[in-house]
């Protein structure tokens, strides 16, 4: 869990994420590409077809579009018409020492407004604290879930997640214990997420390259 | 929630509360002595309304008689095994309401944790128990208001991301209810709520803590 290895804006309009797994490309390639392990670590898809043209689809009509190109273990890449007709993102991966590098890459239409949400600054791109501190949530639990741990079960604990866990000690009762591990899990994921929101909001104002001509 | 009424230590081994309730001493007497009530903001038990009567609380674990019992003004209670020690509810009419005034009393020759802590309180019983029933006394006036105990704390950065949480559990797979869900974001801020007072307390134990020695 380390707050060092933040997106990087390669332009105003293409962000990039690179991280490194120890495990070989199969492998990370079955945990981006297969429905069950996209649910543990980010979200499930439905429809998920996965071909060039296939349709995919992820938690709302928002995130859904088609895929553009699919190069088992390599590559897949895919639109997202409801941002801009330019608007795609893609899974990278390369073997490396020691394992595979993934490479996640989002490119942006220029000049459209992404509406209320967006800060001034960042108006006409789609990168905000929340869903770039959720990307890079998401990779943390990637890594959870190729070392076979539960995903998030590797974040220190805080103070917050200590009052939870005594709740769960006292006042649990009516709940599995499988079902408190993941309430748990659940609510010190959205800790983490609030605490990476508020590091990729200053992020983005420190280094989101201004737009030009303005 | 007001943070400064806190108990009062008139000596080392007797602790005071004072509320007042904006409800009528009628109201207030059967939130306190009739186990449908009490058992929703205090703990589970059963109270026998009469003086040498029975009392026990939490499934039998902290077990007891009743010293005195005169509605709707005076409940006083003996822990079983203790020759000395007492627990008290006096009621009063007051301007808006009824006056509360809680006392508990512990023998001064008891042997109370661990010998030689510096702990906050320590050779006394209050540790744990004095911020306990500050909680009790907030979950008392919820109750008495119509409201679930715990329910008008407010949010904080902790029941933000619980509630956000609640509100993304769809994802999640987790099959839970509503109303589980409000319990569970409910549960937390007031086990917040309870480590909050805990450490209030601890300051309090240090500054108003009548030492030892002293009468």
């Amino acid at each position: 869990m380390s707050n060092d290895d933040l997106a990087r804006f390669i332009d105003r309009y293409t962000m990039e994420f690179v991280r490194i797994y120890p495990h070989p490309i199969e492998r990370v390639w079955k945990a981006i590409t297969d429905p069950a392990e996209l649910a543990q670590w980010f979200i499930a898809p439905s429809p998920w077809e996965l071909r060039t043209g296939g349709r995919y689809r992820f938690d709302s009509d928002n995130f859904s579009g088609v895929v553009l190109a699919f190069e088992p273990p390599r590559l897949i890449r895919f639109d997202q018409p409801s941002g801009g007709p330019e608007d795609w993102f893609q899974f990278e991966l390369t073997q490396v020492e020691g394992g595979t590098r993934l490479q996640y890459l989002q490119h942006a239409t220029p000049g459209i407004a992404r509406g209320d949400w967006q800060t001034p600054e960042a108006w006409d791109t789609p990168w905000g604290g929340g869903n770039l501190g959720g990307w890079h949530s998401g990779f943390e639990e990637l890594a959870d879930l190729l070392d076979g741990v539960p995903c998030g079960s590797r974040r220190p604990p805080t103070e917050f997640s200590a009052i939870a866990q005594d709740w769960a000690e006292r006042f649990g009762a009516e709940f599995s214990a499988e079902q408190k591990a993941k309430i748990l899990r659940e609510l010190r994921e959205r800790e983490r997420w609030f605490e990476l929101r508020r590091i990729y909001r200053a992020h983005v104002d420190a280094t989101l390259p201004p737009a030009t001509g303005a | 929630m007001s943070q400064t009424e806190l108990c009062r230590f008139p000596d080392r081994f007797t602790v005071e509360y004072v509320r007042t309730f904006p409800h009528p001493i009628e109201r207030v007497w059967r939130a306190i002595t009739d186990p449908a009530e009490f058992g929703m903001w205090f703990m589970p038990g059963t109270i026998e309304p009469k003086a040498g009567g029975a009392f026990g609380f939490a499934g039998g674990q902290w077990t007891g008689s009743i010293l005195a019992f005169e509605p709707p003004r005076l409940i006083r209670l003996r822990n079983a095994g203790d020759a000395v020690g007492y627990f008290q509810y006096e009621l009063s009419e007051a301007a808006g309401g009824t006056r509360m005034r809680f006392v508990q009393h512990f023998s001064p020759d008891g042997v109370y944790g661990e010998p030689g802590s510096t702990a906050p309180g320590a050779g006394t019983p209050w540790r744990g128990a004095v911020n306990g029933w500050h909680e009790f006394w907030e979950a008392l006036g919820d109750h008495l208001d119509g409201v679930p105990p715990g329910s008008r704390l407010p949010a904080t950065r902790l029941s933000g991301i619980a509630e956000l949480w609640a509100e993304k559990i769809a994802e999640s797979g987790l099959a839970l209810t509503p109303d589980q869900l409000s319990r569970i974001v409910l549960g937390l801020r007031r086990r917040e709520r309870s480590t909050d007072l805990f450490d209030l307390y601890d300051d309090h134990l240090r500054t108003a803590l009548p030492p030892a020695g002293s009468h």
